[in-house]
């Protein structure tokens, strides 16, 4: 098959893949309007669900507000995700008022302690509370109140959707009015401020507990449940807490110890590849050579990561220097070692003709080599340099082993805080595959440009 | 050496051994090569004709002996040879031109690093001689795109353009194609009868013939026989050089 080929039958197969979902997704939409309901028949619904609130755990004060408290259905209207939207009318006893008002005294305490400020069980408390409550709620006045409350159609039938805020509207605005009590720190007894207990607040919030559940019906079709988890993930994992920002800042990190890396490794390899030649050819520079070859030995027959744990932990951060050029130093040093001996092949392979050229027609060793072998070498080991680097961006990813904050450990930070690995790491290799390609294109491009100057 | 004046290059004892002295290409050489003269130097491969040429501009390093350019003598390890070469053009085999430049670039670059010659005075005087040798159209082209014929000739003026006081040719026609051969030579006669001084190690015998002062004649190392080509090619004197010419005319 030739490139073209498989490059059109990719573009194809990623089309009709593109296309399943689209269908998939509307043909989940399309199917996701609720069954009809009459009114009455919602009405049902609503009471039956909030008539089994108070449940066996509530006491008779919360049993006697859902008495006075009375939901009417007025209206309905039909959602686009197999919802419907009651609209209702609440009469109830303005239970929360009542509540707020008269914390102090609920939670009177009738016997404090010396020593320890408060003494009361709470079994005791509570029985007392309770009948307090109930003779001040019966003294309440009732209110009136228009809410929504929604059913959703799920595979078990329809379900009444039971957040807070309906269940305390509902209940005269006990569940609120509870949620405070229960962040009291203090009450007033005698004019004099008590540090409240726990024991204390629960008494008066199992007076008003309620048996329901705050948590959406789940009426999802399986593709859009696993779509908007993704989204979900997908925004758990880089928009909360602008999480991005340690793959962007990452990015940076990486993309500027490569870049420096790679001018230590172009420098340093050059200049170790012409060493290595002139004394292949001349026998000359006879110590900077042995010197050029056993950095090369070191460096090659190492890996990378020791080398830079010993540069980052042996050598900069007794001096106090930084991860970062740390980092910089050694993947400059471990990336001229490579490329060193690919400029010395590149070097090499330039027929003896051009230096003999260059050396008749009058110039010195070292100016042959900068306008006529150099120049040619470099067209010669592009591709094998630019495979060098590329080699050397996805490396500097050992770098979160001194701690350095580039992409990958940017990745790693993420999945330490969300405890979700998928979406990070995944995000972190699109990222390093988006760059790569990048470089790839670009370095075709020029290995292109400089190819067609001599056709 | 009443004649310095006249003499350009004089070779004496020249010795070129390699490997320690196991194989001697070069044996004790002594030659003269006065202003304007052409000499030929012919010889059976592995002769020595090609190191002998070579080692004028000191791309070989001779073992022994001295070359003398212009007075001076070169293989003194004091003197700087790339000053030297400057003057020396040399054309070579395989022509080596720099692939990675246009023509005019490979005219104009020593010129403008080595003369320091302003870009427009180099490419000036490259354009002159590109018109000379009929390829001033090609001058933007790159050499992989010239012919055999075409890139020497281009080799040639590239050495003219540092307007040299000798011409070395190293086997010019050797690697062109045969209806190549031509251009060339024609070009080096055109050379010759400007009065250009020019040592040519060839194959062409009838270009020997026509246009050399002097044929030499190289074999083991050593020049065996010197003379006009009217000498050597009627009446050689060495059973070398009679067996060598039975073989290629």
């Amino acid at each position: 098959m030739t490139k073209k080929k498989k490059i059109l039958l990719g573009a194809v197969i990623a089309l009709v893949a593109v296309a399943a979902v689209l269908v998939g997704v509307f043909f989940a939409k399309s199917n996701m309007t609720a069954s009809e309901l009459t009114v009455d028949e919602a009405q049902a619904l609503i009471d039956a669900a909030l008539d089994a609130m108070p449940g066996e755990l509530a006491r008779n004060s919360v049993k006697y507000i859902a008495e006075e408290s009375r939901v009417t259905v007025k209206e309905l209207e039909y959602g686009v995700s197999k919802d419907i939207r009651a609209a209702c009318e609440v009469t109830t006893i303005d239970a929360g008022t009542v509540i707020r008002a008269h914390t102090d005294e609920l939670l009177n305490v009738d016997t404090i302690d010396p020593a320890t400020g408060i003494e009361m069980t709470s079994t005791k408390l509570k029985l007392k509370i309770d009948g307090k409550l109930l003779a001040l709620l019966e003294s309440a006045e009732p209110v009136m109140r228009e809410i929504t409350i929604t059913l959703y159609e799920t595979k078990d039938g329809f379900v009444v959707y039971t957040p807070d805020e309906v269940v305390d509207a509902c209940f005269g605005g006990v569940v609120s009015a509870a949620k405070e009590v229960t962040a009291l720190k203090s009450i007033t007894v005698d004019g004099a401020a008590v540090t409240v207990n726990t024991n204390l607040k629960k008494g008066l919030t199992e007076c008003v507990k309620l048996n329901y559940s705050a948590k959406q019906p789940d009426v999802s079709v399986p593709l859009v449940k696993w779509f908007n988890n993704l989204k979900y993930d997908f925004y758990r994992n880089f928009i909360q807490n602008d999480n991005w920002r340690y793959i962007t800042k990452g990015l940076w990190v990486t993309v500027r110890v490569t870049f420096f890396a790679v001018i230590i490794g172009i420098v340093l390899g050059f200049l170790v590849a012409i060493v290595r030649c002139t004394n292949e050819k001349t026998g000359k520079l006879k110590l900077a050579n042995a010197i050029c070859k056993i950095y090369l030995t070191v460096l090659r027959g190492t890996p990378v990561l020791v080398q830079l744990m010993i540069i980052y932990f042996v050598i900069f951060m007794p001096i106090g220097i930084d991860k970062f050029l740390a980092a910089v130093i050694c993947f400059g040093l471990n990336s001229g070692a490579y490329v060193a001996e690919i400029v010395r092949g590149g070097i090499m392979s330039i027929d003896a003709g051009q230096m003999e050229a260059g050396r008749s027609l009058g110039f010195g060793y070292a100016q042959t080599m900068l306008y006529i072998i150099m120049p040619q070498t470099f067209k010669a080991v592009l591709p094998a340099l630019a495979n060098e680097f590329i080699v050397l961006l996805k490396e500097t990813s050992v770098s979160a082993y001194i701690g350095l904050n580039d992409l990958a450990r940017g990745g790693d930070i993420i999945r330490g805080v969300t405890y979700s690995a998928f979406m990070p790491l995944i995000a972190v290799a699109l990222v390093y595959l988006v760059v790569v390609v990048f470089l790839q294109w670009l370095v075709g491009k020029l290995e292109r440009r400089l190819r067609s100057n001599e056709r | 050496m009443s004649d310095n004046s006249n003499a350009l290059i004089r070779v004496s004892g020249l010795k070129v051994y390699y490997k320690d002295g196991a194989i001697k290409a070069l044996d004790g050489v002594d030659a003269e090569i006065k202003r304007g003269e052409v000499v030929v130097v012919i010889g059976p491969s592995g002769s020595g004709k090609s190191t002998f040429l070579r080692s004028l501009n000191l791309l070989e390093t001779p073992t022994a002996g001295t070359i003398e350019f212009d007075g001076v003598n070169i293989t003194d390890p004091k003197v700087d040879i790339n000053l030297h070469r400057r003057k020396m053009g040399m054309v070579f085999q395989h022509f080596n031109l720099f692939p990675h430049m246009t023509i005019l670039r490979n005219m104009t670059l020593a010129p403008t690093k080595l003369l320091k010659k302003s870009k427009a005075d180099a490419e000036k005087k490259a354009m002159e001689l590109l018109t000379r040798v009929g390829l001033a159209d090609r001058a933007g082209a790159y050499p992989s795109q010239l012919s055999g014929g075409q890139k020497q000739r281009i080799a040639i003026v590239r050495a003219l353009c540092m307007e040299p006081e000798v011409m070395l040719f190293d086997e010019p026609t050797s690697a062109l194609d045969p209806e190549m051969v031509g251009e060339v030579l024609s070009v080096m006669k055109q050379l010759a009868a400007e009065g250009m001084t020019m040592v040519v190690v060839t194959h062409e015998m009838g270009f020997a013939k026509e246009v050399a002062d002097r044929v030499l004649f190289i074999d083991g190392g050593k020049i065996l026989e010197e003379g006009t080509p009217k000498q050597i090619f009627e009446q050689p004197q060495n059973q070398r050089t009679i067996d060598f010419l039975s073989k290629v005319l």
